[in-house]
């Protein structure tokens, strides 16, 4: 059987192989029973047969429960009560952006993270990792006290640890801090208070600081000096934009702050208003590139020629003279491998937009030995459009990124000279994160003293004298100066679980017993809170602050000038590129991989590439076919000797010239869930005498035996071609064109009445940038287990919601949709009718409601679902919380389900509840937006709106009527509660009519392959 | 039912084993008529009947959480530094208070896991503005004659439903108002 779609998931569904049709045919990937299923014990049969014959003999005089205990506090604490939770403003730092966000605590734990709404640091929402820190919190691999090792110094290897007290560790590191030589290595710290604690530590020993970022923004801080005598990041403001070109700035990914830029970019993209163009030049498809109107693969050492060429487009276009440097860097349509005209077309459109433009480069994709010319190129360019000062200000601007790459060979200089004997590492993890080039393990031998404040024993932590764990951010005190001017409190949410002191509080400690304080102030808390009172007038502005979460507003910013002398830069710019290029790349959830122990994290499918627990190199189909390679072809890799044995991903939309590796994986010491995934990809960066280079690595890729078989998400689940995705272009939506091909339905079925509320979602397409911080809300809120990569394979994730990537068009530059989709709440829901047990039934408010004490798991209800939403739980996958103090991560309002019960998307029903008493309690009707559901407050871009359909008035009742909207498999009459609005794409490409042409073949396919299931 | 290999009749002996042992930790069965001695002496009787001290002087969330929540020990000690302080019990509870512990009472109303109960929900739509004990009543039993608290009624879903369904307006009979 074939199927003829526009839309494809994976290359396997563009080419029909026999693959795929062969996991059509199976529908489920997963049988009943495995055969290995049964080895580890009874098979299940056998043992419901026995359990079953036992139970009968002996329950018949059975009466009494297990006894349970109340435990009431000594003394319960004034703002506590027990059940109804406390929310808290807090920040969150993920390495490159800070996050305001609302803690959700209940009896003292934090239980759930939501973005803060409107706050002024980022809008809204948050991302995957904010969201998913809450775990990391509660990870049973942390460091339970402080540690000394007495063994390293003499022969710096792995051994085993002791515990120790604080007072001895103090005692330890005194010492070594009066032999001098101490080196202090850090990350960019965005606290202006901990940052002078630092400075005067520093200076009161008489040691020297090493500032460093796993995330570089070195060159565009140095282009920035260069161009504007200002060093900074500055602000960019999507919200103002109307035409964006990305040369493999990954923005809405991973790139500077993503969630601010997410939030920013959603405001510009409304098509009934104003509605910005993304374009994306790139090297790895990110998810800025899937979310781009028009999109170009090119090869990572093009990046500045694209950028020189694009200058001297515009330079050309607006009458301008252009520098030599610039010129001699472009290269033609042809040499960029583009189709020709599209720089100039590109250019022309940056022209017609000039003042309301973007063109964003950076982060560690950029980061080759071209990288400070490639941002002086940028910002001439935004300079000459008039850009400058406009969508890109010094105002809110990021100061405090000064992590440089000079530092980390400046820091290898001298520990190897002898300047630096002891050292102090903070937020960084030198022997996971440095390139193997630095030989790291062999300049740490040289070391007297090594001093880390990691949570983990990790690959440093075991070659460590003393670990002074630092704890987490959720019982740390900290204030953070992002943008600046704005400043955001980050507060406690739950005493340390552990014996860990925060880095703060352990630098006042040694200063004090090094007999040189720093601070007047007893602890890190008090010396804050004596700042911010000084500075806010009383303390009564204090505890507001801590209610609010910010204080200030971003200063002001001045227009700049660009100096032409910064062209030097393009002076030594390497012209040529090299066969293969490797570029390393941070992925949307893992980032630079400090949240790597986080399960949540592992199993969230790439936006992208939709696998879990796993890194590879993606290469191009092109790539893929000339080399013979398939998806999961081992492959060798070797960069300047350095080889690593990786799965082969073929990623539709990369240049064929380019393969990549995603880094935050391969971690082998310390942190026990991650330990053993995929390969360290930070080993293979270079390193020259600028810094440390990612991209444009030479590397020679070699075919090796074996497969490996990859986790991806996104071969299940097939929807048979049918209208899942409608989207249409704007100017196609302006003209009144309908996005939607309508069906004509009716009903055997009487329609259900709903007195009260009927509760209905609207989920946005065009808005949706898949950034995936929903599936983790959802994890968070409805205690979702976890399945491990080994279930994944078998289609058996849990995921409540999940984000569909859908490409469109020809494999080298396809077009991407996103769509969230999660249980449908149908009105003739197909599940309720085919439930043996009415497991599963229609609430009197049109909610579909799982009763998992009912449930006895035949699965029907499952089989019976068009869109595939339901999820069984196969086996005991809670058990992965079971372990302290993982278990507290479990909201109390959900019921943890286990083994043999089918669980869905419930559309937070225990939130619906909760808000209705509480309107009740309180004699008043229910306000439209007071119940949210966890995946609409983690929605950066609010592409989820839940509400009352009864209340004509309500946003939701609005978004249904919309000339957008339409339901999931109109034809099949579930009539579902979700309603997607139509993804529309601002591009001059002539999209295809929303008409199928073969529309009845369609039908008849998809119902054939219907009836073989049933 | 075939069983051949030995260790399978091992697991059934056991499993034989474990449910008798059920009747002390097993699973059928309703609760009531469970009067388990507490730690502590404490009697609804003397507190709630005799001295009439309201119900929700003690149990002071109540109205505004899904728990009622049992006192902490500074509550009882608003009375007990006071109030019979000679007393071998209350003796003992202020030595807990002083020390910081706490008591481990037994759990008399169980629900599973799987049942999310509201008091808020349920006190404020019976009870009456001169007499909250009303409410509290229905499902608990006239706890104010009762020296050590018991299970009076079975508090199975049979039981909640046939209150849902005949009070006047209806309680909310969705499967979802109760599971999630």
């Amino acid at each position: 059987m074939e199927i003829k779609t526009d839309y494809w998931k994976s290359l396997d569904e563009k080419y029909q192989t026999p693959e795929f049709l062969q996991t059509l045919e199976n529908e489920f990937l997963s049988s009943p029973l495995k055969s290995e299923d049964g080895k580890d014990g009874l098979a299940r049969r056998q043992f419901m047969k026995l359990m079953g014959a036992s139970v009968a003999l002996t329950a018949a005089a059975c009466v009494r429960r297990p006894v349970q205990k109340i435990i009431p506090y000594n003394k319960r604490p004034g703002d506590l009560i027990v059940g109804l939770p406390n929310y808290y403003a807090s920040a969150y730092f993920d390495g490159t952006e800070g996050i305001s966000v609302r803690i959700k605590t209940r009896e003292g734990r934090p239980l759930f993270v939501a973005g803060l709404n409107d706050n002024p640091l980022n809008g809204r929402g948050l991302s995957a990792r904010a969201s998913a820190h809450l775990l990391s919190l509660y990870d049973p691999d942390r460091v339970q006290k402080p540690t000394i090792n007495s063994i390293n110094p003499k022969n710096r290897k792995d051994s085993i640890s002791v515990g120790a007290t604080w007072e001895k560790l103090d005692t330890r590191v005194v010492a070594k801090l009066k032999e001098g030589g101490v080196g202090i290595l850090t990350t960019s710290n965005p606290s202006p208070a901990s940052q002078e604690l630092l400075h005067k530590f520093t200076v009161a020993v008489g040691g020297s600081r090493y500032t460093w970022d796993p995330l570089p923004t070195d060159s565009v801080r140095k282009a920035q000096q260069l161009s504007y005598g200002t060093d900074l990041v500055p602000a960019y403001h999507f919200d103002k934009a109307a035409y964006i070109v990305s040369i493999d700035g990954d923005f809405l990914g991973t790139y500077l702050t993503p969630v601010k830029f997410t939030n920013d970019f959603a405001k510009a993209r409304n098509p009934d208003g104003n509605m910005a163009r993304l374009v994306s030049f790139h090297s790895i498809p990110s998810l800025t590139t899937l979310n781009a109107d028009d999109n170009y693969p090119i090869r990572a050492s093009h990046q500045l020629a694209v950028a020189c060429s694009l200058l001297k487009a515009v330079a050309k276009a607006k009458d301008g003279s252009i520098s030599e440097a610039v010129s001699a860097n472009a290269l033609s349509d042809e040499q960029l491998g583009l189709n020709s005209g599209t720089i100039d077309y590109v250019a022309k459109n940056l022209v017609s937009h000039a003042g309301q433009g973007i063109v964003i480069s950076g982060g560690m994709v950029t980061e080759s030995a071209n990288s400070v010319a490639l941002q002086v190129v940028i910002n001439s360019l935004n300079s000459l459009l008039g850009n400058e000062g406009k969508t890109i200000t010094t105002q809110g601007a990021a100061r405090w990124r000064n992590g440089s790459s000079q530092d980390l060979l400046e820091l290898v200089k001298d520990i190897e000279s002898g300047k630096v004997t002891t050292l102090i590492v903070h937020d960084i993890n030198p022997m996971y994160a440095f390139p193997a080039e630095f030989k790291f393990s062999e300049v740490v031998q040289k070391l007297k003293g090594l001093i880390t404040t990691t949570n983990w024993i990790d690959e440093t932590a075991t070659l460590a004298d003393v670990i002074a764990p630092c704890g987490h951010p959720m019982e740390n005190w900290n204030e953070y100066e992002f943008a600046t001017g704005l400043k955001t409190i980050q507060q406690p949410t739950i005493r340390p679980i552990n014996d860990t002191r925060s880095f703060e509080d352990s630098l006042i400690a040694w200063a004090k017993a090094f007999g040189k304080p720093i601070t007047s102030s007893e602890n890190y808390h008090d010396h804050l809170k004596a700042d911010v009172v000084k500075a806010l007038g009383s303390e009564k502005n204090w505890f507001d602050y801590l209610q609010s979460g910010s204080r200030g507003s971003v200063s002001s910013g001045s227009g700049r000038s660009f100096n032409s002398s910064a062209y030097s830069a393009l002076k030594d710019a390497k012209k040529s590129g090299n066969d293969i290029e490797l570029v390393l790349y941070p992925k949307a959830a893992l980032l630079d991989g400090a949240l790597a122990n986080v399960s949540w994290l592992q199993e969230l499918p790439d936006p992208v590439t939709k696998t879990v627990w796993d890194n590879y190199l993606t290469v191009s189909p092109q790539f893929a076919k000339e080399k013979h390679l398939k998806m999961g072809s081992m492959v060798e890799i070797e960069v300047s000797g350095q080889k690593l044995n990786v799965p082969v991903y073929v990623m539709p939309g990369q240049n064929s010239h380019v393969v990549g590796l995603a880094v935050g994986y391969g971690r082998t010491k310390g942190m026990n869930l991650a330990k053993n995934i995929g390969v360290n990809a930070y080993t293979l960066a270079k390193v020259d005498n600028e810094g440390v280079r990612y991209s444009g690595l030479p590397v020679k890729v070699q075919k090796i035996m074996g497969t490996y078989e990859l986790a991806i998400t996104q071969g299940h689940n097939s929807m048979e071609g049918r209208q899942i995705i409608a989207e249409s272009s704007l100017k196609n939506y302006k003209e009144g064109t309908d996005p939607v091909h309508r069906h004509k339905v009716f009903s055997i079925w009487d329609k259900h009445k709903y007195d009260g509320n009927k509760w209905g979602m609207a989920i946005d397409l065009n808005t949706c940038t898949g950034c995936s911080a929903c599936m983790v809300a959802c994890y968070s809120e409805n205690n979702i287990p976890v399945v491990g990569k080994k279930y994944v394979l078998q289609g058996r994730e849990m995921h409540w919601i999940r984000i569909d990537r859908y490409y469109k068009g020809d494999e080298s530059a396809p077009d991407a949709v996103f769509q969230p989709v999660m249980c449908q709440h149908c009105e003739n829901a197909p599940c309720e009718t085919v439930c043996p047990v009415l497991a599963t039934v229609h609430s009197d408010e049109g909610l579909n409601d799982m009763v998992y004490n009912r449930c006895v798991g035949t699965r029907y209800c499952s089989n019976n679902c068009p869109y595939k939403v339901r999820r069984f739980n196969w086996f005991y996958y809670d058990s992965h919380y079971r372990r302290e103090p993982l278990e507290m991560a479990l909201n109390p309002d959900v019921t943890v389900r286990t083994r043999g019960v089918m669980e869905k998307c419930t559309f937070c029903v225990q939130r619906i509840k909760d808000a209705k008493s509480i309107a009740k309690v309180e004699n008043r009707p229910l306000q439209d937006g007071e119940i949210k559901t966890a995946c609409q407050e983690a929605c950066p871009t609010g592409v989820i709106v839940f509400g009352d359909l009864n209340d004509k008035e309500s946003a939701v009742s609005k978004m249904f009527e919309a000339q957008r909207q339409y339901t999931l498999l109109e034809e099949v009459n579930a009539a579902p509660r979700v309603r997607y609005m139509a993804k529309i794409r601002n591009t001059d490409r002539i999209m295809s009519s929303p008409h199928h042409e073969d529309h009845t073949e369609k039908h008849s396919n998809g119902h054939a392959n219907k009836e073989e299931h049933t | 039912m075939a069983i051949q290999h030995p260790l399978k009749w091992c697991l059934f002996v056991s499993l034989v084993l474990f449910s008798t042992a059920g009747c002390k930790w097993g699973s059928i069965g309703y609760n009531t008529g469970f009067k388990p001695t507490q730690p502590l002496p404490f009697s609804h009787k003397l507190h709630a009947g005799d001295n009439k001290i309201p119900c929700l002087y003690c149990h002071t969330q109540v109205e505004s959480a899904k728990h009622s929540a049992i006192p902490a020990l500074n509550t009882c000690m608003n009375c007990h530094q006071m109030v019979a302080i000679d007393k071998p019990a209350i003796k003992q509870l202020q030595e807990k208070y002083f020390n910081g512990e706490t008591i481990e009472w037994v759990k008399v109303h169980m629900l599973p896991d799987f049942v999310k109960f509201n008091h808020r929900a349920h006190v404020h739509r019976f009870s009456q503005p001169e007499d909250r004990f009303v409410a509290c009543q229905k499902c608990h039993g006239d706890v104010k004659q009762m020296d050590v608290i018991e299970q009076i009624n079975s508090l199975s879903m049979g039981w909640c439903m046939d209150c849902h369904r005949q009070s006047q307006p209806q309680g909310p009979q969705n499967c979802s108002t109760c599971h999630n």
